[in-house]
């Protein structure tokens, strides 16, 4: 009974993800440039606040530090594209990744000493701002100027060559490498390994009693969260074709906080609502300076006043009643 | 003279300056059911929390089958064949029945060297039927979808102490895991955990209040007063204690 169940699951969640991906196929098509930077950088995005939500929802663990991870993505890929051109892309994703996979486990062990809510929220702050001076500080980082001219790679497997330097086409790579690493999320969700972090959430002594390192699992939980974003990030270098040390900045940690309440942190696609939502203001109120802040914060407070499950916990809850008013009149007409 | 399990020896316990246990030296023979009691306040949670390694001891040493157990973190004794459950059940209150006793298989597979991958969304049939066994050992077969927090008390504490036979423990440490029960539920729990340790061959320590409990389950018994061990030997015997009647069980 239960495989069915998991197969219907892993099924919806794999329709949906072809859905957005065939979506954001199909978007360069009918948009113009302007737009198709903003849908690159919203496929990042929604990296970015599913791999926050993977440490909030799942491991029950408030990041205040994600920028950090994202930074370290950034800036490890436009350094070795800047010094290292004949380095395959591929290969620089990678290195990103486990560069945030090892910030992360030296952040978290420190941090997680102190895992009680605030405390570990604060530490891993703390961590990300002396990211930012250490970027300031270093000549190689470019300083407080950053780096720039960071090329869009061409990628060669094999018999394959795929060139992403010249117009949309590094869009193409930005959207399948997310829908990737989505893909991965999910998995690490809703797998062994989530439903161990879902316990600990829950009643971490009581996992502490079964045999569970509950401390380490944490730890786990932060570095893939850590590798993740770092790799979301390294997107976005060759994206934007400049990177500050802004990026490492506690205002970048609030973006996968904003997504994630937004769109409604119980829900796996959430923070992908989130982000979408958010792209969308920016857009619309791009001619208008300050207008984006002032609808951000006020759709945020709407949504943390009246809407706590986010704006896809008011989508499920109106489902539910017009699901039960259809039942409802069935019953009556029976 | 049986195999030693579980040996304290000098244990001391303070909060701040408040001293809570005394010199306090017990020992839990393979197969027995060894009982705790004592007034409020005697210092039994804390001997209990020292033993299972939720807090460490200031002085003296616990010591599990023969090897220095003192500063093991908790979930490292688990894994070595401690079982424990609380006072008030502990269990993953957002989880069915089923998926609490999943976690509990899981974890233990994995303690037991076994490798689950992480990304495996529903578990083998194997770890499925184990689940189905061990809700039935305790009871709670047709309870597998509830929800945890839906459950009443009373299954509540027994779905935990399923769980904590999901591990195979070598060793069951209850802390008064018939609080909060009604009279027939405490029977039934009583005859469940004598049922469970004498199949499995586990050896049994609890603290208790109820002296139904206490006489019903007891091979050994242990009388703690102020952080100090007072008697400890055959129920019958310790019930005869003069010092045990006058601070204890004269007021039952």
């Amino acid at each position: 009974m239960m495989p069915a169940e998991a197969r219907a699951a892993r099924n919806r969640f794999l329709a949906t993800l072809l859905c957005v991906v065939v979506a954001g196929a199909i978007f360069p098509s009918v948009a113009n440039r302007g737009l198709v930077f903003i849908a690159g950088l919203l496929w990042i995005n929604v990296v970015f606040g599913l791999a926050f939500n993977l440490l909030f929802a799942t491991g029950g663990i408030l990041s205040f530090g994600q920028a950090m991870f994202y930074a370290v993505g950034a800036y490890a890929a436009s350094v070795l594209s800047l010094r290292l051109p004949e380095l395959p892309f591929l290969w620089a994703l990678l290195v990103s990744g486990l560069a945030g996979a090892g910030l992360a486990v030296v952040a978290g062990t420190v941090a997680l000493r102190r895992s009680e809510g605030v405390y570990f929220a604060v530490l891993t702050l703390a961590f990300g701002e002396l990211l930012h001076i250490v970027i300031t500080k270093s000549t190689l980082l470019g300083r407080n100027d950053g780096l720039n001219g960071i090329r869009r790679p061409v990628i060669d497997i094999g018999m394959l060559h795929l060139d992403f330097s010249a117009g949309d086409a590094f869009y193409y790579f930005i959207l399948v490498v997310c829908a990737f690493l989505v893909g991965v999320l999910w998995m690490v969700t809703h797998g062994a390994f989530g439903r161990a972090l879902l316990a600990i959430r829950q009643e971490a002594q009581r996992a502490e009693f079964l045999g569970m390192p509950v401390q380490r699992y944490r730890l786990i939980a932060f570095a893939i969260s850590g590798a993740i974003t770092a790799v979301a990030g390294a997107l976005a270098a060759p994206w934007l074709q400049i990177v500050t040390p802004d990026l490492a900045r506690w205002s970048n940690s609030t973006n996968p906080i904003l997504f994630t309440l937004l769109g409604g942190s119980g829900f796996f696609w959430g923070p992908a609502a989130g982000a979408a939502i958010l792209s969308v203001v920016f857009y619309t109120t791009r001619t208008l300076a300050g207008i984006a802040d002032l609808a951000t914060g006020g759709m945020l407070l709407v949504v943390v006043l009246s809407l706590p499950g986010g704006v896809l916990g008011l989508l499920n809850a109106v489902r539910q009643r017009a699901t039960r008013r259809h039942s409802g009149t069935e019953a009556a007409d029976g | 003279m049986a195999e030693i399990l579980l040996e304290a020896l000098g244990i001391y316990k303070g909060y701040g300056r408040i001293p809570v246990l005394k010199n306090v030296s017990l020992t839990i023979e393979r197969g027995e059911s060894h009982v705790v009691i004592g007034p409020n306040g005697a210092g039994k949670s804390t001997l209990f929390k020292v033993l299972t390694g939720e807090l460490y001891p200031s002085a003296g040493g616990v010591f599990f089958e023969g090897k220095d157990v003192t500063r093991t973190p908790a979930w490292q004794r688990a894994q070595r064949g401690f079982g424990r459950t609380f006072q008030v059940a502990r269990v993953f209150q957002h989880m069915s029945a089923r998926e609490n006793m999943l976690i509990a298989v899981e974890t233990a597979e994995r303690s037991r060297g076994a490798w689950i991958p992480p990304w495996r969304l529903a578990p083998t049939s194997a770890l499925e039927a184990r689940v189905a066994e061990l809700l039935e050992d305790v009871g709670l077969a047709d309870r597998a979808a509830t929800v945890a927090s839906e459950l009443a008390y009373g299954d509540r504490k027994r779905l935990e102490l399923g769980m904590t036979l999901a591990l195979q423990p070598s060793l069951l440490l209850l802390d008064e895991p018939t609080a909060g029960m009604s009279q027939s539920e405490r029977k039934a729990s009583v005859d469940l955990i004598a049922r469970v340790t004498r199949r499995h061959g586990i050896s049994l320590l609890l603290t208790e209040h109820d002296m139904g409990v206490v006489f019903g389950l007891a091979t050994r018994l242990t009388v703690l007063h102020y952080g100090e061990v007072i008697a400890s030997g055959e129920p019958d015997a310790v019930r005869e204690d003069a010092r045990v009647r006058e601070v204890y069980l004269g007021h039952e």
